[in-house]
């Protein structure tokens, strides 16, 4: 696989961290956020963290939709899957998560119709196929998700389905990144920015970053040598003191992003007022609502919200963790009360998650081909 | 296809396949992963698809595509 192999050679990564440890000011810290869940995942997977200098510090982000969802909209979700005739749709991702009575595997078990779909349109043709019973599909993620759920209403409106319906918790990257800027104990320097969600929003919409806040914007892609390389740029602007959007993933995103798949996500959603976050809380304006115009979709007006919802476990610190407050093995659940068999907090709850991540790992050493 | 598995989650990771389109229908296109894998993928969000160009797709549905050289990605 040529693709694979030129972004994961071992010499090239090895370069890479050659050439920023001979460019690192010794005298100060580097505190940089990679944003996304599978940034993370690589740089554990390949052990990239342990080639950088001592003064380069990577804080794993809140880019991972799943470990971010709250108790309480599972338990929402959960209480609508046990409507009589009620088929319930979600991607694989979702059917371990936790909420207070359960996982979606595990109210299968108790008898409701759970199923696992790859795409929001397979759980549409599952509507299809079953006109007399209601589907219900459980939509999660970023900007790079949302797209799909908005094409798959596009559809369902223009095929005049009437047994379809979305429990939207779709997410938005910036006002996450506001928030945590916001935090009165922020420590971050510079942002890698996410890959594939700028594919869709583009890398200007990160200039808020670097002009409101005077931080470093790479967006990167997700292999090895890319994160390398955006480590490298942000090193570069950090020490001339600039603080400018980058693109290093210039095989995948446009500074505009894609104006097709904007246009639908304005189309199909507006934002809702507030939507909390596991371990960041409210955050105003940062998740999608569907818009009237395709209300007879919405899950949340079609079936209704039943269910006592439960509130988040406080012993966790997820919330330092995000900030760059402490590391994932600094948190005292980290790997005793927390495991990703058992996630308390939202960080262990995903493979992608900055906790479960560094659980699985911790072993890794040195950055390798695969 | 699956969206996730032990050691990947499409929607977390902000997971994108390379897929090459085969052919087109509609507005689905028939592609083919780098693995050899074949899926369907929505082209909806990606106006200018042809055959032969490579795509980003996430959960079934194109949200790119990927540059040729001297040209900007996407769109």
């Amino acid at each position: 696989m040529k693709y694979v192999d030129e972004y994961r050679d071992a010499e090239t990564i090895r370069a890479l961290a050659s050439e920023i440890a001979r460019k690192v000011d010794l005298s100060r810290v580097y505190r940089i956020m990679e944003i996304c869940g599978g940034h993370t995942h690589t740089i554990f997977r390949f052990g990239l963290a342990q080639l950088l200098p001592d003064n380069i510090e990577l804080i794993h982000g809140p880019g991972c939709p799943v470990c971010v969802l709250p108790m309480g909209r599972m338990d929402v979700g959960l209480a609508m899957a046990e409507n009589e005739g009620l088929i319930f749709a979600a991607f694989g991702d979702m059917m371990r998560v936790p909420g207070s009575k359960g996982s979606p595997l595990e109210s299968k078990a108790r008898g409701a119709d759970v199923r696992m779909v790859y795409s929001p349109l397979d759980a549409l043709k599952i509507a299809q196929k079953n006109p007399d019973r209601h589907v219900m599909f459980f939509a999660i993620g970023f900007e790079t998700t949302a797209p799909s759920t908005a094409v798959t209403l596009m559809r369902a409106k223009e095929m005049g389905i009437e047994n379809f319906s979305v429990f939207c918790n779709h997410i938005l990257v910036n006002p996450a990144l506001r928030a945590l800027l916001d935090m009165e104990d922020m420590r971050l320097d510079g942002f890698i920015g996410p890959g594939h969600v700028s594919t869709v929003i583009g890398c200007q919409t990160y200039s808020f970053i670097a002009d409101e806040y005077d931080r470093p914007v790479v967006v990167s892609g997700f292999e090895p040598v890319d994160i390398m390389q955006s480590i490298s740029m942000l090193v570069d602007q950090l020490n001339a003191n600039e603080a400018k959007v980058r693109n290093q993933y210039t095989r995948a995103v446009s500074w505009e992003g894609n104006p097709a798949a904007i246009g639908a996500l304005d189309l199909v959603f507006e934002l809702r007022d507030s939507f909390e976050w596991r371990g960041l809380g409210e955050i105003p304006n940062s998740a999608y609502k569907i818009r009237e115009e395709f209300g007879r979709f919405d899950a949340e007006k079609v079936i209704g919200v039943h269910g006592q919802t439960f509130a988040d476990p406080v012993e966790a610190q997820c919330g330092e963790v995000l900030k760059g407050a402490i590391k994932p093995t600094e948190c005292k659940l980290f790997g005793k009360g927390c495991t990703p068999e058992n996630p308390v907090g939202a960080l262990m709850v995903s493979s992608e998650g900055a906790c479960a991540a560094q659980y699985k790992y911790a072993d890794v050493t040195i950055g390798v081909t695969d | 296809m699956s969206c996730c598995g032990p050691d990947r989650c499409a929607t977390c990771g902000d997971i994108a396949d390379r897929a090459t389109i085969r052919s087109i229908e509609g507005a689905d296109a028939a592609c083919v992963l780098e693995s050899g894998e074949e899926i369907t993928a929505a082209i909806d969000l990606v106006p200018g698809a042809l055959v032969g160009r490579v795509l980003l797709v996430h959960q079934g549905v194109a949200i790119g595509m990927e540059r040729r050289s001297g040209e900007e990605a996407v769109g």
